[in-house]
């Protein structure tokens, strides 16, 4: 039997004006039929990675026809179904490429020899055509699918309607397929003169893949008329094919050769036939595995990057919720830090004013106004004697004297012989005072406003111990860690229960908290008293 | 006796007190200056017998002392001249602060200014003649009552070597080695019998015990 002739019309790869981002779509197109894997791989990562419905579809269609090339005709179908996805049919703008994509899903159809579905896709791709010239390509795929069917009359009806507005390659193509037809179906149809002139016409557009058909047409057409000619065909088949790296059509022609060619030389053929035959089975397995890995690899790619994005937003959220804590924890901190600094600083300014507020009315209460009874008593020559008057000048003279000592401060140099002296003076005959680690080196790491502040509470402590502890022993111990210690103990009559403290006690309570420090008394009756100040440096 | 004076006083609190009381003993040399810095002057130039001195003196403006008050003055005094006699006259003390500078700065007396001071003066003088100290009546109290001892790292040492068991021989041997001095076996038995006093022990045994007792050591 003849074989079939599949003269599918080119493709209509009618370019859109680019609008959006082109760039891949581009790179893409630059590698279209001379590195077809790279523009498959490079339009793949365009349907993954572009969000424009029309680059999609345009990228799977031209994907199909590399497929399609290959002989990955499943492969195709494939990447058109994924086309149509992204194309609307109402919408003008989707229309020629869905007719490209269903031209495309017609030859992949016929290919696969499923000839009526094949024919429902042209009749698809016909419906979107916008393009005169394109309608005849679809027209004459139509025609070759009856043809193939077998059904010559409507497949010449087709030819004969769509050649006269036929120009150039679509005209030569649709004239080989007419005269195949017309030679099919009538033996005795002489397709020789058509063929002819199809074939001049495709040596003029320099068509290989059409040269590739007219040779396969001629070869057939002569094989029984004209065997010498059908072998120079033949041999012309198989150079073409060689060109075009079609390896179908290498096994078509080599067929052919094998088939006409004399015994002697035909057996050569058989052998490339078959070394060609099983290449092509590998080759294309190749070919369908290679386009299914690209796009399995871009997918799972494309997973593992949803799966990443998921891991680092995961992550993101976590190092948010960390972030965001520690920053609460440490603004936390260092508000409380503040407001403590802050609490000290008033309560001392508070203390300070406190202090200057009762300097002045000691001032005016003590000194003022012993000034003004004793002027009046002088105007008045109450006073005669002048040793009256010295004597009571020098007891203003004291008050005032006593009001500048409260201020004054003590350097920290000499602190320490000041406690020694000041804290040992409440002792007596009868009550030992004993005091370790006082030095000036302790309260050289001390600052001036806590050393005043324990030097009112030191007091405060040891007046209270004269009044009631009745202690023959006191032991006052200093200690500089981060924290400056004191720890005082008295072998005294203790606390009482229910003890109430006095003004002195609650007072010295509420410096030492005011220094951020604690302070904690210890002793029942008759066990002595034990006090630990404890301040922060 | 006494023969030559310096008197350091500020400017604004000088006092008629002073120059009666050394006019009532006679003294041949008498030398007022108003700064700390030119009584430092002076004291290198000459020896005096006798410095007194006030503690506070006015920060003048146009002329920034090196020496700035009372106390500095006492100390480069004494290191120019150990054996100066010194007498503080002023009005800026508290009880304590005077004892700390009987204690610290080894002064000889302290006399108030104030009623009567002329008198309280020349009894220091005569005190300090007799090779005495003067203490005013309330600063004498106050270091009567002083009872008791501050501890320092050197006497906790020295207790704990003892208490340890070590004769007072091999604690001096122990200071030496360990460079902390004095480290004589005299200063020793002489800390020693400062801090038995100030408790009224008799025995350095009843010291140790008590510190024991106590926590001190």
């Amino acid at each position: 039997m003849l074989p079939l002739i599949l003269l599918l019309a080119c493709r209509h790869n009618k370019q859109n004006t680019p609008k959006k981002d082109w760039t891949l779509y581009r790179k893409a197109y630059a590698f279209l039929n001379h590195q077809n894997d790279s523009a498959f791989y490079y339009f793949n990562q365009l349907t993954v990675s572009t969000k424009d419905s029309a680059q999609i579809a345009m990228a799977f269609d031209i994907m199909a026809m590399i497929q399609s090339d290959a002989g990955d005709h499943y492969g195709a179908q494939e990447s058109l179904t994924g086309a149509l996805k992204y194309l609307d049919e109402n919408r003008l703008a989707d229309q020629p490429t869905l007719s490209n994509v269903y031209n495309e899903l017609g030859m992949s159809s016929t290919d696969l020899k499923n000839y009526g579905q094949a024919i429902k896709y042209f009749d698809k791709a016909y419906k979107f055509s916008v393009d005169s010239n394109w309608t005849v390509t679809i027209l004459n795929n139509k025609g070759l699918a009856y043809q193939n069917q077998g059904a010559y009359k409507v497949a010449l009806d087709i030819y004969r309607q769509i050649l006269p507005r036929a120009k150039g390659a679509d005209r030569a193509r649709i004239m080989t397929n007419k005269a195949t037809a017309e030679w099919l179906k009538d033996t005795n149809y002489p397709a020789a003169a058509e063929l002819r002139v199809a074939l001049t016409l495709w040596q003029k557009e320099n068509d290989k893949w059409g040269l590739n058909s007219i040779y396969l047409s001629l070869v057939a057409y002569y094989e029984k008329v004209k065997p010498d000619s059908a072998l120079i065909f033949a041999k012309k088949r198989l150079t073409i094919a060689s060109e075009l790296h079609s390896p179908d059509d290498k096994l078509e022609a080599l067929t052919a050769l094998i088939k006409i060619s004399p015994p002697y030389t035909a057996k050569s053929y058989f052998l490339s036939f078959q070394k060609l035959s099983d290449s092509v089975q590998l080759a294309r397995n190749a070919a369908k595995n290679q386009f299914a890995l690209i796009r399995y690899n871009v997918e799972k790619s494309q997973a593992d990057n949803l799966r990443l994005q998921k891991d680092v937003a995961e992550k993101r959220y976590q190092l948010f919720l960390a972030v965001s804590l520690s920053v609460f924890v440490v603004s936390g901190l260092s508000f409380y830090f503040w407001w403590r600094r802050r609490k000290m600083r008033l309560q001392q300014e508070l203390a300070i004013r406190d202090s200057e507020m009762q300097v002045a009315k000691k001032v005016h209460d003590g000194v003022a106004n012993g000034i003004y009874q004793l002027m009046s008593e002088v105007e008045h020559g109450l006073l005669t004697d002048n040793e009256e008057l010295a004597d009571k000048l020098d007891l203003l003279y004291q008050r005032s004297r006593d009001i500048s000592y409260e201020k004054a401060v003590v350097a920290s140099s000499a602190f320490d012989r000041q406690l020694s002296v000041q804290l040992r003076a409440f002792g007596g005959q009868n009550c030992h005072i004993s005091l370790t680690g006082n030095s000036p080196e302790l309260w050289s790491g001390v600052p001036d406003v806590i050393r005043q502040n324990l030097n009112y509470i030191l007091l405060e402590l040891m007046v209270n111990m004269k009044k009631h502890s009745r202690a023959a022993n006191v032991l006052i111990k200093f200690e500089v860690t981060d924290h400056l210690h004191i720890n005082y103990s008295d072998d005294g009559v203790g606390l009482a229960p229910n003890v109430r403290f006095g003004n002195g006690l609650v007072g010295t309570e509420n410096r030492i908290q005011a220094m951020g420090g604690v302070v904690t008394f210890d002793g029942g009756p008759g066990k002595g008293l034990k006090i630990a100040i404890i301040i922060p440096l | 006796m006494i023969t030559s004076v310096l008197i350091a006083e500020d400017f604004e609190s000088t006092t008629i007190s002073v120059r009666k009381t050394l006019d009532d003993f006679r003294i041949e040399e008498v030398r007022f200056v108003y700064y700390c810095d030119d009584a430092v002057t002076q004291l290198k130039k000459s020896a005096y017998d006798l410095l007194i001195t006030d503690l506070s003196f006015d920060e003048e403006a146009d002329r920034p002392q090196q020496v700035k008050d009372g106390e500095a003055l006492i100390s480069a005094a004494r290191a120019l001249h150990p054996a100066l006699k010194i007498i503080v006259f002023s009005g800026t003390a508290k009880p304590f602060e005077i004892v700390r500078l009987y204690e610290q700065l080894q002064i000889d007396a302290y006399v108030p200014k104030g009623r009567r001071d002329a008198q309280k003066l020349k009894e220091a003088i005569e005190a300090i003649q007799k090779g005495k100290r003067y203490y005013p009546p309330d600063v004498r109290q106050m270091m009567r009552q002083q009872t008791g001892h501050d501890f320092t790292v050197y006497d906790i040492t020295i207790l704990s070597q003892i208490l340890k068991g070590k004769t007072q021989k091999q604690v001096a041997d122990h200071l030496h080695q360990h460079q902390i001095s004095p480290s004589s076996l005299r200063s020793i038995e002489q800390r020693l019998k400062e801090i038995r006093d100030s408790y009224g022990f008799l025995k350095n045994e009843q010291l140790i015990a008590y510190c024991k007792d106590q926590g001190i050591i």
